[in-house]
């Protein structure tokens, strides 16, 4: 169970990444989004966003909305879409190696 | 849990980061609460979908090894009046309840010991009885053996009782201090 946790953990950045990559969100809405692909706490998305702003990969602006206070919406900057890629080849890699080490049986016996 | 005990266990430990990122992270944390109850949630659903607050307040302090004391709170500083209360309150506990239990509980002990102490040396009493009055009644004496075996083994129990009161006084007399304390600090 624990290992899930630290898995989910270090996904969730990527995660976060890409879909503030594809369209500015707000918080809610991003843990909306991601829970609906993995089950993780989402309290743990907002350190991680303030993060991710405080390293300069993502910046914030506010903006009315019809109901309720304004929204603080995330948008992907440059350093954060350079970032981004760079952890997406990173983890398809990652995926890849790990797939193929699943596959390969036990070859060594 | 609901969203004010919510919030308050998240703030509670996150007293080292500076007011600023505090606070920002309770706005959106507090923001959550509102999208989430517009969208038909409980409070108690959106806690537990945001998870443990000790995780996020981790999280937040990019400490993976955190821990707190999980005592409550200290208390807010307390005014004159306040203080003149807890005094007045403790004074009326004392006086009207404590002391009285108090002195009956030590009063049962003190006899109990002076009944276990008597009949320790009721062999003595019997001599002297026979000394004084010089009639000698042998059923006396092996009734008084009788009595110090019984006083012997009310002994351990005198004992234990003492151990307890003395504990429990002790115990009583440093709450005391301590209220009186938190309250004037």
């Amino acid at each position: 169970m624990n290992v899930n946790i630290q898995f989910k953990k270090g996904v969730l950045e990527l995660c976060v990444l890409v879909l503030i990559g594809r369209r500015d969100r707000y918080g809610y809405e991003l843990a909306q989004a991601v829970s609906r692909h993995i089950e993780v706490a989402e309290g743990a998305l907002y350190p991680l966003l303030r993060r991710l702003v405080s390293e300069g990969y993502c910046t914030t602006y506010l903006q009315e909305s019809t109901e309720g206070p304004p929204r603080k919406y995330y948008r992907l900057t440059d350093a954060g879409s350079n970032y981004t890629r760079i952890l997406t080849r990173e983890w398809n890699e990652f995926v890849h190696h790990v797939a193929s080490l699943l596959e390969e049986g036990n070859p060594d016996e | 849990m609901n969203r004010k005990q919510f919030l308050t266990e998240v703030e509670q430990r996150l007293s080292p980061l500076p007011a600023e990122e505090r606070n920002e992270l309770l706005g959106d944390l507090s923001q959550h609460f509102d999208y989430g109850l517009v969208n038909g949630k409980s409070e108690a659903e959106i806690a537990s979908e945001l998870g443990n607050p000790e995780d996020i307040a981790r999280e937040a302090l990019d400490d993976p090894n955190a821990t707190w004391n999980t005592s409550p709170p200290p208390l807010l500083q307390g005014s004159f009046a306040r203080n003149l209360f807890t005094f007045l309150g403790l004074l009326f506990l004392n006086l009207l309840i404590s002391i009285p239990v108090f002195a009956s509980l030590w009063a049962v002990w003190v006899s109990l010991a002076a009944v276990a102490v008597s009949f320790i040396v009721a062999p003595l009493l019997a001599v002297a009885d026979y000394a004084l009055n010089s009639n000698l009644y042998p059923a006396k004496f092996f009734f008084s053996i009788m009595l110090t075996g019984i006083g012997l083994l009310l002994l351990p129990g005198v004992r234990y009782l003492l151990n307890l009161l003395v504990r429990g006084t002790v115990r009583y007399w440093k709450w005391n201090q301590t209220t009186l304390r938190g309250a004037n600090e």
